[in-house]
This record gives structure tokens, sequence and C-alpha cells, in this order.
């Protein structure tokens, strides 16, 4: 992989002290089985009592196999090929079972839900010492202690099926942290989480730190390895670079090559040839100020208005292409998921609708197409009630793809996936491989037609679903958080598409987590709070919806929340960078 | 909403020790077991849909009417034209014989399926693995023994998703036909098959990583004495298979001997 200069001048760096290494590799090599290059080459890694270490990189460097290396769940439970040296506590790993490491290493895995099996969460947040045979009231105390610690207190008697996704994921590092581990390893925790959700768990780790534990994160977002002493970047396998996180955050182009998307300051500081650090909003601002950086302000988007070529929400003539009417719904014995929710989708739209977990965002999305009837009031479809309306018909109008990609996919090959929704349209011979051929064109998969579903990387799985979805040709695509869990390349990969299926004219809406998507992409944002909808406009009004956002607890890019201290509102870096005049000096 | 049966509701077979309510089952299934006759059966069946109403696990018969349904009718169906006695005619034509043997039959299922729904409803996952500790199965095989009730309703609600991810890409159609219905259910069975793969492979790896597969002894979360209401639960369950011993030996409690 070619770097260019500025990333070929970094140089490697680890905490070399007095202290010695929780857990370590020198100089490992892992392959699977039938794997055209190794999982790591020749990696050395350490991680120190008292120290968070952010691994992050492209998806497939190596990251979760890193993790698996260094726990010995590799080769104990993976077929690999492992050499170098291996140690923990100072053993040498070769020689202990993966259990015996229990009580000292907590890991929370990818797949999170996995890892849930008991009935109630304080069971589960139990279970990890129950299994250290410690006497049942110092298990029971630990399990409240950690349920409190990951903002679960007054969840200890609720069955985890019932928690969404960003609360199963807590309970899950609930449960390691129940075993008062000495190292914690932390495979991508805080994907489903919502963002005020991740900046808790992430002054967690920082107090765990403090504690004196280990703590060795795989992440996608930067937010980690902001406050992560170290960062190890892998690229296919190997270490491309590693040293106190502070040094590498601020190399843009290095971290863009290892599909990690930077801060909004470093782009920021990078794109006005600044000298100086942007370590916060703070110094942000103080530095454009005293280099005379102001950003001007523009009529449209100073004053909150639509953007030009935004659809509005309920312009005049448009009549809605889907229309909810005060719709309530309630799960079975839980509480309201929507109270009263009024929105529409017009024709052209790119909407993203946001909110913390739990704030209804999939509920509301479910009943776009049918999957969940309101209890009271009424969803519309081109003005026909969806309860009129056979599924069938719905999904010819209206695609959904789901969060996991994999509960859609099953042909043996990408092409089939594709033709299996065209079959039942009525679509064969010479018809059916052009539409097939066309969406897999759109979608980037045309190389890949015959290769297996399964086999494919996970942002290729994500776009593969919205093949599948896309070859029914709706005429409003609505996608549950399409972005998780991908790298920073992958997830431009996805919005792009969306990009140019919403410039082809197609509505599409977007149910996410990421402010940066929001306000980079959308044209129209719903932010949800408790089953309710609290906003519902042009994206620059939501900036200025200051209680709004609050309530929601959402938090704004800094690319947005910088230019709001100028008072513009800025959708991206670009934006602010173009807003400030040439003639200024850094 | 979970697909789990246990239903946290404050009754009396709730609060009762599991290792009493794993005996008292055994004793209604040992009693209901050795019965044919459909009156002999039929006031098992109604304690035992007494005490589902009485455990308050009305939604989980809702849930599993259609069960409560086929199985019985089915069962009565074909033990009507099936049964093979000394006083049934010739050939598979429905006979009276048969048809008593059908409900008896029909009712022990749906007492096996009350049975099911009572203890369930009534008894987490991790008593059950409690009471068979106690019994004096190692833990390990314990855990092992219920893990099928921990992962029927993660396996049950990922198949729910899917099949709602399946049904807005064939448009709902509904196939016509056996084999075309059959290969309607590829689509479905194959991801929850995948995911089910997966998602054993990964627990196997997170229960290890937790210390299940360290030695030593386990202190129960949910463990606590045994009381009176215990053992007057137990009696009251004893006492089914001593009625149906005595209701057989009477001869009243099968259909032909």
């Amino acid at each position: 992989m070619t770097l260019g200069p500025d990333i070929d001048r970094v140089h490697s760096a680890s905490p070399v002290g007095a202290r010695e290494p929780l857990l370590s590799l020198a100089a490992v090599t892992c392959r699977h089985p039938g794997a055209a290059r190794p999982a790591l080459a020749a990696v050395d890694f350490a991680v120190y009592p008292g120290e968070i270490v952010a691994v992050m990189g492209h998806s497939g460097a190596g990251k979760s196999t890193l993790l698996k290396c260094l726990t010995g769940i590799v080769p104990s439970f993976e077929r690999a090929t492992v050499s170098g040296v291996r140690t923990a506590f100072g053993e040498d790993l070769a020689a202990l079972a993966p259990g015996a490491l229990a009580g000292r290493v907590g890991i929370v895995f990818q797949d999170f839900e996995a890892q849930l099996f008991s009935t109630n969460c304080a069971l589960e947040a139990g279970f990890a010492p129950q299994q250290l045979g410690l006497a049942r009231d110092v298990v029971l105390a630990r399990a409240d202690r950690a349920l409190e610690r990951v903002g679960l207190a007054g969840f200890a008697a609720r069955d985890p099926v019932t928690l969404s996704g960003g609360e199963k994921q807590r309970l899950a590092l609930a449960g390691v942290l129940a075993l008062e581990p000495r190292v914690l390893l932390l495979d991508e925790p805080t994907t489903d989480i919502d963002p005020v959700g991740k900046r808790t768990v992430l002054a967690l780790l920082a107090a765990l730190r403090d504690e004196g534990i280990g703590i060795v994160i795989v992440e996608h977002e930067i937010l980690a390895a902001e406050m992560a002493d170290r960062l190890v970047l892998l690229a296919e396998g190997r270490v491309l670079a590693q040293g106190p996180s502070r040094a590498l955050l601020g190399n843009v182009p290095l971290l863009r090559a290892c599909g990690v998307r930077p801060r909004d300051l470093d782009v920021l500081r990078v794109a006005l040839s600044l000298r100086e650090r942007l370590d916060d909003l703070g110094d942000a601002e103080r530095v454009l100020r005293d280099h005379g950086l102001v950003p001007r302000g523009d009529e449209r988007a100073g004053a909150g208005g639509p953007d030009a070529g935004t659809a509005a929400q309920g312009a005049a003539g448009v009549r809605p292409l889907l229309e909810l009417r005060d719709v309530r719904f309630a799960y079975p014995g839980g509480a309201a998921a929507l109270d009263g929710v009024s929105l529409r989708i017009d024709p052209g739209e790119l909407v993203a609708i946001v909110g913390q977990n739990g704030s209804g965002k999939t509920t509301l999305a479910k009943h776009l197409n049918g999957l969940l009837a309101p209890s009271s009031g009424e969803v519309r479809l081109d003005g026909s009630d969806l309860r009129d309306l056979r599924l069938g018909t719905i999904a010819r109008s209206v695609g959904f793809v789901f969060q996991d990609p994999d509960h859609q996919l099953f042909c043996a090959t990408v092409e089939e996936e594709v033709a299996f929704g065209a079959r039942h349209l009525g679509l064969a011979g010479e018809a059916l491989r052009a539409r097939v051929a066309s969406v897999l064109e759109v979608c980037g998969l045309a190389a890949r037609r015959d290769e297996d579903p399964f086999l494919l990387r996970k942002g290729e799985r994500q776009r593969l679903a919205i093949a599948a979805i896309l070859v029914l040709e709706p005429r409003v695509l609505i996608l549950d958080e399409p972005t998780t869990g991908l790298d920073h390349t992958e997830q431009l990969a996805i919005l792009d598409l969306l990009a140019r299926l919403h410039g082809a004219g197609r509505s599409v809406v977007v149910i996410t987590h990421a402010p940066w998507l929001v306000a980079e992409r959308a044209t129209r944002a719903v932010l949800m709070a408790r089953g309710r909808v609290l906003y519902d406009g042009d994206v620059r009004g939501l900036f200025r919806a200051g209680p709004a956002l609050a309530q929601a607890a959402f938090v704004l890019p800094d690319a947005t929340r910088l230019g709001l201290r100028f008072d513009v509102a800025v959708r991206s870096v670009a934006e602010l960078a173009g807003r400030i005049p040439t003639g200024a000096s850094a | 909403m979970t697909s789990s049966l246990y239903l946290d509701r404050p009754s009396a077979l709730r609060d009762a020790h599991p290792l009493c309510k794993l005996a008292a089952a055994a004793a209604f299934f040992v009693a209901v077991f050795s019965l044919e006759h459909p009156l002999a059966i039929a006031p098992y069946a109604l304690a035992l849909l007494l005490a589902a109403l009485g455990a308050r696990a009305g939604p989980n018969l809702r849930r599993l009417r259609a069960l409560f349904i086929v199985i019985p009718l089915g069962t009565i169906v074909m033990w009507t034209f099936f049964y093979r006695g000394p006083d049934a005619p010739v050939g598979y034509r429905p006979s009276l014989p048969g048809l008593v043997f059908g409900l008896g039959m029909g009712l022990k299922l749906t007492c096996f399926l009350l049975l099911n729904v009572v203890l369930l409803s009534t008894t987490r996952v991790e008593e059950l693995t409690s009471a068979f500790t106690r019994l004096g199965l190692p833990y390990r095989v314990g855990f092992t023994l219920t893990l099928a009730f921990r992962l029927v309703p993660l396996f049950v609600d990922s198949a729910a998703t899917v099949l709602q991810a399946q049904r807005l890409r064939s448009l709902g159609d509904e196939p016509r036909g056996v084999v075309a219905r059959l290969r309607h259910t590829i689509p479905v069975i194959i991801p929850v098959f995948m995911g089910a793969l997966r998602r054993a492979d990964q627990m196997a790896i997170a229960l290890d990583m937790r210390g299940f597969s360290l030695p030593g002894k386990r202190h129960a979360l949910l463990e606590r004495p045994i009381g009176a209401r215990d053992l007057t639960v137990l009696a009251v369950a004893l006492g089914a298979p001593l009625t149906a011993y005595a209701i057989r030996a009477s001869g009243l409690g099968l259909v032909a001997s």
C-alpha cells in the first residue's frame, strides 16, 4: 500500500518502561487456513497496567484477530497457525487454556448479543463472578456495581432481550467488568450506542484506566482513540504505525489511509495549514480568531433557513409519498414506543432519523413499510392507508434494509442474491439479467457477482443487502443504521451510493447515530426522543434547535459546533474552511 | 418483546422452590403418562389448566394456542382412523374406541404442553440449572441441559427478523404447493442457521472467557431453602401419580385391556 511521504515519516513507538506488560505479542504471525495472506504478520504489541491502547484500521486489517491472539482464542477456538511469542502476565500463553485467563482478562466481542444468555441483567452481570466460585453476596454486589458503572442501574430485573442494542452492548461490558479483570479487551464496544452513551462508556474506561486496568479497544470511530494513551494502526495484518494517540491523531492522511475518519478539527487544521494544535473547540476558536480566520456568515445558512434544493417538509402542492398521522404504538407489555408521531416523506428527500437508543427510530421505520401497525393513528402510502394494502404492494414502493445484512443473505452468489427479489417481480431472461446487472453496477458489486455473499466484507455485504432491495425499484428506501460497524472507507462507499440514488430522484430515509452523516448528507432531519418527534425540518435548522438537541442529548459534529461559535451553521469541515476568507494568514 | 416463556409475575408457583417444581412436574408427567382414558386424564388437564391460570401464564397460553389446537386435534383424528385395539374394526376406518383413545392421547399431549407452560412460565432457566445441580448433576452438565431453553427464544427472535426481511424481498408472495412452500423456507432457514452457528460459536468462546470451564463449586444466585409452602406443593403433586395408580388399578384408566 502506498501511503505517501507524510505517512512514511511516521515512526513506530511503544511505551517501553520498567513495567511488565500484562499481555504481549512479539513477532506474532497468524494465518487462517486457505487465507491469501496472514491475518497478522510479525506483529509486536503490548498492553501495560493503567493505559488505554486504541487499535484502528480498515475492516479486515487484523484488529479482531489481534485481540484473539492476545487471549489465546486463536488458535484454541479458531483454526489458525500462530507463530511468535505470546505472553499473559509473564507466562507463555501457548501453555495456558483460554479459560485460565478468566478473572484476569475480560473481553467484549463485536457480536455482543452472543455474550448474553441470562434471563435478567443482574444474573447476566453476575454470571462471570459466579464462575469464579465467589460467595453469592459478593457476586450480586459485583453485578450491581458493574451495572451501575455502565449506566444500567435500575435494570437489574430487566430481561436482556427487551433492551435496545446500545443497552445490550453496555450489559455485555458489565458482564466482564464484574470479573474485575486486570485487562479489558473490547472489540468495537460502542457500535450500537448513541453518542451520549458512547461518551458515558468512554468516561468509564478512563476511570478504569485510573484504577490501573490495562485496556485495549478496537474501534472504527475516532472518539475512543482521542482518550487513548496509545494508538496502533493496522493495515493488512501489519502494524503501520503506533505511538502516542495525540501525535498520530493529527496525521490526517495516515488515518484516512487506514480507513479512519479523522477529527474535524485536525481536518480543518490541515485545510487551513495551521501549525497550532486544535485539541478542542476552545482551542480552535481562539486560534481562528488570533489568525483572523473568521468564517463569514451567509443569509441562508446563518439564519437557519432551508438549503437551496432541499425539499422542505410539507411543501405546497407536493403529495407525500408516505405520511404518518398521530401514530401511537406500544409493544406488548411495554411503554409507548411511538407517542403521537406525525411525519411525511416527500419524493426526492434524503431524511435522517436520529435520536438516542430506545427513542423509537426503528419502530417508526417499521411503521413506514407495514411491518408494524399503529395502535392508533394511520400510515398512508400515496394516500392509501397501509392497513388496506398487501405487504407485497407496500414492498414494491417502500424498500427496507435491516441493520444486519446477514439477516437477508442466503444465496450462493452475489448475482443470485440480487436476482431473488427481481424474480418475484415476474422478471426473467434478459430483463432479469439487465435489471440485476444495472443494480450490481450502481452498488459497485459488478466485479464480485460470482462470489459467495458470506465471504464478502461487512461493507460489501451491506451494499449487497441494499442491492437486493434496490432491484425491486422501490420509490423510497429505508435503511436502519447502514454505516454501523463499518470503517470510514466503507461508510463513504455506502453514503456515496445513497447520494447517487437520491440524486436519481429516489427518496431515502436513514436511521443513524452518526451526527456527521446527518450534517453532511441529509436534506432533512427528524430528531426523536422517547417516542416523540422533537424536531423535523431542514438540517441547518436542527443545528440551531438548542432545546430539542439538549432534550434528545444529540451532539452535533465538531465542525458544526465550531461554526456556531461564529454564528455560522455549517454542515462540514469543507464548508467551514470554504467560508473563511482566503486572504487571512495562518 | 421476548420469545422466552418465563413471565416474571408474582404467583405461588413462581415463588415455589425450583426443585419442588421440577419434582411436581415429574410427578404429573408420570401420572398422566400412565393413563389412557380421557375421563381419567381430564381432571389432570383441568388441574394443570387451573395451575397455569393461577401462575398467570395466560399470555403464554395465548401465544401457544395454535399448538393447543393442532396437536390434540391431529392426534384425535389420527387415532380415530389408525387405532388398533381388540375391539377396533379391520382396516383404516374410523371407530369409537379409536376416537376415545385419540381423545385420551390428545388430552395427554395437552397435559404435557400445559406442564411445560406452567414450569417455564414460572421458573427461570437459571433456577432449572440450579435445581439440576441440587439433584447432583455437575454444574456444567446442568447448564448445558438448560442451554436449549436459553437459545431457542433467541433463535425464534432471529427467525422472526429474518422472516420480516425475506417477506419484504419476496413481496409477501405465498407460494402454492408443497415443493414451492419448502423452497420458500430456504431464504429463512439459511440466514437463521448461519446466524445460529455463528452465535453458538461465539457463545462457547464467551462462556469460556467468563470462566465457565474453571473448576470448583458455584454458588447459585437464586438459591434459597425449601420451605413449608414448597413441601405443600410437592405433597399435592405427589398425590397425582398415586391417584393415577389407584385409577389404573381399578381398571378405569385404560381404554381397553
